[in-house]
């Protein structure tokens, strides 16, 4: 260990305290690599600090920013694509100390929480007023804060969408404090609830950053009301072209919380449902099952309503609803409010996802293409999904084609290598939105024109040192 | 598992670290399970981290240091991380095994284990106990005649033969109101070989594993029955891995046996609000969990569960050779315990292995507020 970093892992201990301050590689091990270290390289962090206050972080971020010395916020973990590698070196800061619920506003249907809170912590706390935390098909483990942040894809994602961060506290690269929309206000309360006043929308300009402009120490979440009837449905379907026009009509006509269009191989149906209650039905498919998933939500009303109309919607694009066992049924309900935890896309052991925003309509194109790749190198444990998110037309869908593979083999590795290419390649030729969140190795901001340059500037002003989680996207 | 093998298969691990928390919908409350990682709040100390740690040290991308040693020799095998991520995630490995494994290799390469670790092997090597007892005192707690040889035999365990006497008594009183008549192996029983498996220490093991099996031989046993949790889940699992066979031995704990042979009616407790310990050996170890509880549901109506209990309990903290190397650890993981426990209202803390008892009531001289006891002396007392 060089002297700088004895000399910085004293002055940290100073701040966070001994205990919560290490450079041993033991500890910083674990924060090397993540599942997709076939892309991003493993890099081990020098030190690993884990702060338990705004002001530590603080501390923490002035000492960095006076010495130079990279920072990567990390909230849980758990992000899969590198946005959590220290390419660069430097300082790892562990959030996870800093896991306190602050509050849960049933008036203002908010909850403000601290970045080590996780989703299942805020689900649990929050079912006891009645609200409901939107939440993504993540474990349970996962911090609200950073997925939000992120922006994340959420079950309901379809009537709900993807943004439910409303303000945040923020320590900037140098230390300072900022608090974005009516936190602001010099009023005698601090009011977190709205962030359409005193001008733009900052806490914007966080979203979606990987922790390259600060660290969030705190944010305001909106909470919905949890569905008196929620309702799940499977529709089969001969083809993917067969399912675009139903799904769009039913995100514009709001007909169903949640529009998942899902296709398997029969191989990746099989290790999917392998020990589940579905296992045995990759056996009645000889091709491909395309599917789509459905939630019927609501008052009690509006839920016998809307599966009427779910019903025509999919009968008339040619779509057969599944009898569903009612054990099957039960799960899927708790899969979407989170009664259950459930993993099941890991069962092979590592699952490649290449999660981008594309058109509904050219979902089928999108998986052709990928499904073809996949197939070429050998992988056919293949599926697709594509989830409209935006009501007012429909088109707007995430889209993710997952291959399920085993990263412990290092000719798969290298195969996957150049699937990752060739998929991102592919899909760029049909044309897409763009990716699902900033990745290294896959959004590059020179190639983003002047949007790229503003946002580089932006990055420039905030963070000039360069020290906030060099290596990811904008730079 | 090969290393190639086992290499491979800890890239299955996706850092979700669901390992890390008690399975919240059935609790109904989000609640820390790896008290490594609850403890000593970094990474490394968690599942997740101790599986990234053995691929760097298989793949040798890691020297070991005094650090690395911290980690690994203060993990408790307590198996709550593999509770919770087999059968969710795709990672096939039993995280338990794997931690064995790699101090077991670290301590062939020349690191670890940690001096009083190393120091109870020694006194295991001469006076075939840890504790630095003399073999001639294992039985010095027995009052009664009982035979030493007999198809079923009580195999008491070094912690209750000589730190939780009050144990051995009350398992034997229990034994001999039961009617079925049962045998001690004495002298010949020697140290099960647990605190040098958890340890890496498996050379000395081998060789007490075979001594136990052949006095139990001797002695004419068909059946052993254990008070001790550790005890019971050597004999069970490691034994048979040791020596490469079977051992063609009716093996339980003393939970299971009690169930079959004492008279259910006849129990009556003294009333008291009880709550139940699951042992991690016996219960995420060995998958015992109804029979000390229907045992204890006989013996009082108002028995009541922790949050955290079965497949989701909190580890007492003892386990692993962590008591006597991270004392200070395993009291604290001890203290969580007896919060808990206090917060359902129990009066007796009850638990079926003499290794808990130890450290819950260690831990329960500095908080207080709950008594702690073992199953076999509530039975006893029931049965006086
Ligand atoms: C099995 C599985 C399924 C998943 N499914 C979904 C899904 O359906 N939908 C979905 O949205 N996501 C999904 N995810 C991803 C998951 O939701 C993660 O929550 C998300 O990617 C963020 O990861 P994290 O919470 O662990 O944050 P981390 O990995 O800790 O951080 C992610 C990024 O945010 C930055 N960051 C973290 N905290 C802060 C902070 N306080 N301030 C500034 N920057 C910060 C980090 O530097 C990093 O760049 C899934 C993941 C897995 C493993
Ligand atoms: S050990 Fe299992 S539960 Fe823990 S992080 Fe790894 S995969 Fe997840
Ligand atoms: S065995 Fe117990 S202490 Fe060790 S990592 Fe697993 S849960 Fe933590």
């Amino acid at each position: 260990m060089s002297q700088r970093i004895r000399t910085l892992e004293k002055r940290l201990a100073d701040i966070v305290g001994e205990e919560n301050v290490s450079s041993d590689p033991t500890d910083l091990i674990p924060f090397e690599r993540d599942d997709q270290f076939f892309l991003v390289p493993p890099h081990r962090p020098d030190l690993v600090v884990r702060p338990g206050s705004t002001e530590e972080v603080q501390g923490v971020l002035r000492l960095a920013y006076r010495l130079r010395v990279p920072v990567v916020p990390l909230a849980s973990g758990i992000n899969r694509k590198g946005l959590c590698i220290p390419s660069r070196g430097g300082i790892l800061l562990d959030l996870r100390r800093m896991n306190r619920i602050l509050e849960i506003s049933e008036e203002m249907m908010t909850a403000t929480v601290e970045p080590g809170v996780s989703f299942g912590q805020l689900v649990n706390e929050v079912k006891k007023t009645g609200l409901r935390v939107i939440t993504p098909w993540a474990p349970s483990t996962a911090s609200v804060l950073a997925n939000y942040m992120l922006r994340g894809i959420y079950g309901p994602a379809t009537r709900y969408g993807t943004d439910h961060l409303i303000s945040i506290e923020v320590v900037l690269p140098d230390g300072r404090l900022l608090r974005t929309g009516s936190a602001n206000t010099p009023t005698s309360r601090p009011l977190p609830y709205c962030n359409l006043v005193n001008g733009p929308d900052l806490c914007k300009l966080f979203q979606a950053n990987p922790g390259t402009m600060g660290v969030l120490t705190r944010g305001t979440i909106r909470l919905y009301p949890m569905p008196e009837v929620m309702k799940p449905f499977m529709a089969s379907f001969p083809d993917y072209e067969s399912m675009v026009k139903p799904a769009i009509e039913l995100t514009v006509k709001d007909v169903v919380e949640a529009c998942w269009t899902m296709t398997f191989t029969p191989s990746s149906l099989r290790t999917l449902t392998s020990g589940g209650r579905l296992e045995g039905l990759a056996d009645l498919f000889e091709r491909d099952f395309f599917s789509m998933w459905l939630y019927v939500a609501g008052e009690k009303w509006r839920a016998e309503r809307d599966e009427e109309r779910m019903r025509k919607i999919v009968e008339e694009g040619g779509g057969s609803l599944l009898p569903l066992p009612p054990e099957t049924e039960e799960e899927m309900i708790k899969d979407e409010i989170w009664e259950r935890t459930s993993v099941r896309g890991w069962k092979k052991g590592n699952l490649y996802g290449c999660s981008f925003y594309g058109v509904m309509k050219l979902a089928p194109e999108y998986y052709r293409v990928c499904r073809e790749i996949s197939f070429r190198y050998g992988f056919d444990e293949f599926h697709y999904e594509a989830v409209p998110v935006a009501p007012f037309h429909g088109q707007l869908a995430y889209n993710d084609p997952c291959i399920l593979w085993d990263a412990g083999d290092p000719e798969q590795v290298r195969k996957m290598r150049r699937v990752h290419r060739e998929i991102m390649r592919g899909l760029l030729r049909v044309g897409i939105y763009g990716w699902f969140r900033p990745f290294p190795g896959v959004v590059e901001s020179r190639k983003l024109g002047e949007y790229g340059r503003l946002w580089r500037a932006l990055k420039e002003l905030i963070d000039p040192r360069h020290i906030m989680n060099p290596g990811k996207p904008p730079l | 598992m090969k290393p190639e093998e086992l290499l491979r298969e800890l890239y299955h691990c996706l850092h979700c670290h669901l390992c890390n928390f008690a399975d919240w919908h059935s609790l109904d409350e989000w609640m820390p399970l790896c008290p490594s990682y609850a403890y000593f709040g970094f990474e490394s100390f968690s599942a997740s981290g101790k599986m990234e740690v053995a691929r760097a040290l298989l793949a040798g991308e890691l020297r070991p240091s005094g650090r690395t040693l911290q980690v690994l020799f203060s993990d408790l095998g307590c198996g709550a991380c593999h509770a919770q991520c087999h059968g969710l995630t795709g990672l096939k490995v039993d995280h338990v095994e794997v931690f064995e494994e790699l101090k077991a290799r670290l301590v062939e390469r020349g690191y670890g284990p940690l001096p009083r670790q190393k120091a109870y092997a020694r006194s295991i090597q001469k006076n075939r106990n840890p504790y630095g007892e003399k073999p001639g005192e294992r039985t010095s707690w027995l009052e009664e005649e009982v035979p030493e040889k007999g198809e079923t035999v009580y195999f008491v365990g070094c912690t209750s033969s000589y730190r939780q006497k009050e144990i051995a008594r009350a398992t034997v009183e229990v034994l001999l109101r039961s009617g079925e008549p049962f045998a001690l192996l004495g002298e010949e029983e020697w140290c099960c070989g647990s605190p040098l498996l958890r340890t890496g220490q498996r050379k000395l093991a081998r060789e007490l594993a075979e001594h136990n099996l052949e006095a139990l031989r001797r002695a004419g046993a068909r059946r052993v029955v254990f008070s001790c949790a550790g005890c019971y889940r050597t004999f069970s699992r490691d034994y048979p891995k040791l020596l490469g066979r079977e051992l063609g031995l009716e093996l339980l704990h003393t939970s299971q046996h009690f169930l079959k042979v004492l008279p259910g009616g006849k129990l009556r407790g003294d009333g008291r609000r009880i709550t139940y310990h699951d042992p991690c050996h016996l219960g995420r170890g060995m998958g015992v969990y109804d029979p000390p509880r229907e045992l204890l549901r006989m013996l009082s109506r108002s028995f009541v569960e922790m949050k955290r209990s079965r497949e989701n309990s909190w580890c007492c903290g003892a386990g692993s050779g962590v008591k006597a190397a991270f004392p200070d650890f395993a009291l604290w993981s001890a203290s969580r315990r007896l919060e808990e426990a206090r917060g359902t209202g129990a009066e007796v803390l009850v638990s079926s292995c003499p290794f808990c008892k130890r450290n819950l009531e260690d831990a329960g001289r500095k908080v207080g507020g709950v008594e702690v006891k073992d199953l076999s002396e509530l039975l006893a007392e029931a049965l006086a």
